[in-house]
């Protein structure tokens, strides 16, 4: 965490890399996600478990996606949104969380996908990959 | 001797005299006698202790009808001239004002005498004081006049009314005994030092704007002086009174000349206020009046200290609440933080091992397709347990998000249409406010999902004059089947009601099948109609 990189070679991307930063406090899913969108082609620039370090990490990498999960310790639900969407604005804001209740609210506050935790994982690479098409 | 007309002897008539005298005295039944032709009017001994007159005082009918009150006289003088007119008798009760200026009320009764020419030679009378019985009856009906104003007030009481209806019932109910009495009642603040709200609803509200904030003190008029004292404070000439000279501008231009004031208290001895009754001549209280308005302080005691025990209740109950919630939160908090993500990360660990089969193995993936169902339906039950013991949204996105989502959650649950019509827009609620209403709403629905057999149910959420109003109407089977189950849950919604000051009622549907609860909660709460 903390600073960017990436850990495929130059010559393996096609196109613009998608490059994506996952904010989570929960580690065990976090480490997990990451694996998944690295098994699916995406390019994990950052891990962050704060929205502050989340923007910190974008002012370096300008990432073309993030995947935060709303439930952040200290962060009150909608506001996490709000703050990334202000601060990264040209990055896709994909919602990855256990709060399914908060999946109408999040799509109004400005999320461009939303998805449940524990039942579409494995969906999370293509919803990033449809956005960014 | 005559033989055969036997005349008493001067000694017996004297003792008859005698006789008659100690009988009218024990019975205050005065006798007289008026003769026409020589207009001579002879008293008895007790008549003339009636009229407060020396014994032997000549009399005439112009000095026993100057003594009669002058409102009375024309009616007595009619009754006695008609009387005279065709012989016979009479009878009335009146007024008669004696020498010291004291008034007495008399029954006196007449009888005219006719000669052989048709005129009245003789006129023949008694006349009984009741003074004392009269001021007994009146006494009576006045006591029992007071109690029917206990009585509602008590009523008021137990009925939940505000505690200034119930003391302005008491203070009405002293006035309508007597037209020359006004009555106020004052409540203390809570060390007693200070009259903080002033009941009186026959006095104009500059009267009683300026008696809140007075002091209670050695010198502050009768009421602020019997708190202070502890004890009844009567004056009788509030212009003269030193304890009123600071306050007698207060009540000079209503009229009111003496006031007796007692303090009211608690069953620990706190001062928790006083009852006043203000009189418009100046005068002291006479033991009945004193016994009435000791009644009425009684009384006014009882309310005020009932209703700071049920608003310390309603304090405490809302505290061990509100404690409960913060618990909940906490728990729902770690619940849904520690299981859901554990959860997840494991069931990502199952799809992990799914797709790095290196064969298709039949068994293996059977076996991993059940442990992902096992986890899904271990991951929901988080999700709802966590959700009912406190919803996050509700936190985090306020009232009419987490009805909503409720609502969603049963339908989906139950199969039941739940239908949301939320009118009260973008307001902020205090969180005591929005839990109590959210969690009748789920006790609502619970009771729905037990009971009612309903095949839908409509919910209304709206907003009027600072009541927020929540109303669940199904189409079940109704509130004529209550199982002590249900009933239970319905005296917790009415308890949550009234600990947010609002009312919860629950009734059958109009005309037709169906349950309805309604909820109406203030705004603003926990209001209280008085300082406690």
């Amino acid at each position: 965490m903390g600073a960017c990189r990436t850990d495929r070679p130059l010559a393996a991307r096609s196109n613009r890399p998608v490059t994506v930063i996952v904010v989570d406090a929960a580690v065990a899913v976090r480490t997990r996600l990451v694996s998944r969108l690295r098994e699916a082609g995406l390019d994990v620039i950052g891990e962050a478990t704060s929205v502050r370090a989340a923007l910190e990490l974008a002012r370096t990498c300008a990432p073309r996606a993030i995947v935060v999960d709303i439930e952040l310790p200290g962060h009150p639900g909608l506001s996490v949104i709000s703050d990334l969407k202000l601060g990264v604005p040209d990055a896709a804001l994909v919602v990855f969380t256990n709060a399914s209740p908060y999946r109408r609210a999040c799509l109004a506050a400005g999320a461009d996908g939303f998805l449940d935790k524990s039942s579409e994982f494995d969906s999370v690479a293509a919803a990033v990959l449809g956005l960014l098409a | 001797m005559d033989e055969g007309v036997r005349r008493p002897s001067a000694v017996v008539i004297e003792a008859l005299e005698r006789q008659l005298e100690v009988a009218q005295r024990i019975s205050h039944i005065g006798s007289w006698e008026w003769n026409a032709t020589t207009n001579i009017v002879e008293w008895s001994a007790e008549l003339y202790r009636i009229y407060g007159l020396d014994p032997g005082t000549p009399i005439t009918f112009d000095t026993f009808i100057t003594s009669v009150h002058p409102d009375d006289r024309l009616r007595v003088r009619t009754q006695i001239d008609g009387a005279r007119q065709i012989g016979g008798r009479y009878a009335h009760t009146k007024r008669i004002v004696l020498p010291d200026g004291s008034v007495r009320e008399v029954d006196s009764a007449g009888e005219f005498f006719i000669d052989a020419n048709g005129e009245p030679f003789r006129l023949v009378g008694t006349c009984r004081d009741v003074t004392e019985e009269r001021a007994k009856e009146r006494a009576v009906q006045r006591s029992r006049q007071f109690q029917g104003s206990e009585r509602g007030a008590l009523e008021l009481l137990a009925a939940g009314n505000p505690l200034h209806d119930v003391l302005a019932m008491l203070v009405r109910g002293i006035e309508e005994l007597e037209p020359r009495m006004t009555a106020s009642l004052l409540l203390l603040d809570g060390p007693g030092k200070r009259f903080v709200r002033c009941i009186a609803p026959s006095m104009p509200d500059e009267f009683s704007r300026a008696i809140e904030g007075v002091e209670v003190g050695p010198v502050a008029g009768s009421c602020g002086t019997a708190a202070f004292r502890r004890e009844p404070v009567f004056v009788a000439d509030i212009a003269t009174d030193p304890l009123w000279v600071a306050y007698k501008h207060l009540v000079a231009p209503h009229g009111l000349l003496a006031c007796w004031s007692s303090p009211i208290t608690a069953t620990d001895g706190r001062v928790l206020g006083t009852f006043a009754v203000y009189y418009r001549v100046s005068r002291l209280p006479e033991s009945e009046e004193r016994e009435l308005i000791a009644r009425a302080t009684h009384v006014a005691g009882i309310a005020i200290e009932r209703r700071q025990l049920d608003d310390q209740l309603r304090a405490l109950s809302a505290r061990i609440e509100a404690v409960r919630e913060q618990d909940r939160t906490a728990i729902a908090r770690e619940i849904h933080d520690e299981l859901g993500q554990a959860l997840t990360a494991l069931k990502m660990d199952v799809a992990w091992v799914q797709r790095r089969l290196p064969t298709p193995e039949p068994q293996i993936t059977e076996k991993l397709g059940e442990i992902t169902r096992a986890t899904d339906e271990i991951i929901q039950s988080v999700r709802r347990i966590s959700a009912e013991l406190r919803p996050g949204i509700l936190d985090d996105l306020g009232l009419v998000a987490a009805i909503e989502w409720q609502a969603e959650e049963f339908s989906r649950r139950s199969g039941i249409p739940c239908d949301l019509t939320a009118t009260i827009g973008e307001i902020q609620l205090e969180r005591e406010l929005a839990t109590g209403v959210f969690r009748v709403f789920q006790e609502s629905l619970t009771n729905v999902v037990r009971h009612a057999n309903a095949t839908r149910v409509d919910v209304k959420l709206s907003l009027h004059h600072g009541k927020l109003t929540l109303v669940i109407a199904d189409d079940g089977i109704g509130v004529g089947t209550l199982t002590p189950q249900s009933s239970l849950g319905l005296l917790g919604m009415r308890e949550r009601a009234w600990r947010l000051d609002g009312a919860c009622t629950v009734r059958q549907r109009d005309g037709g099948r169906g349950t309805v609860v309604t909820l109406t909660v203030p705004l603003r709460f926990p209001h209280r109609d008085l300082p406690a």
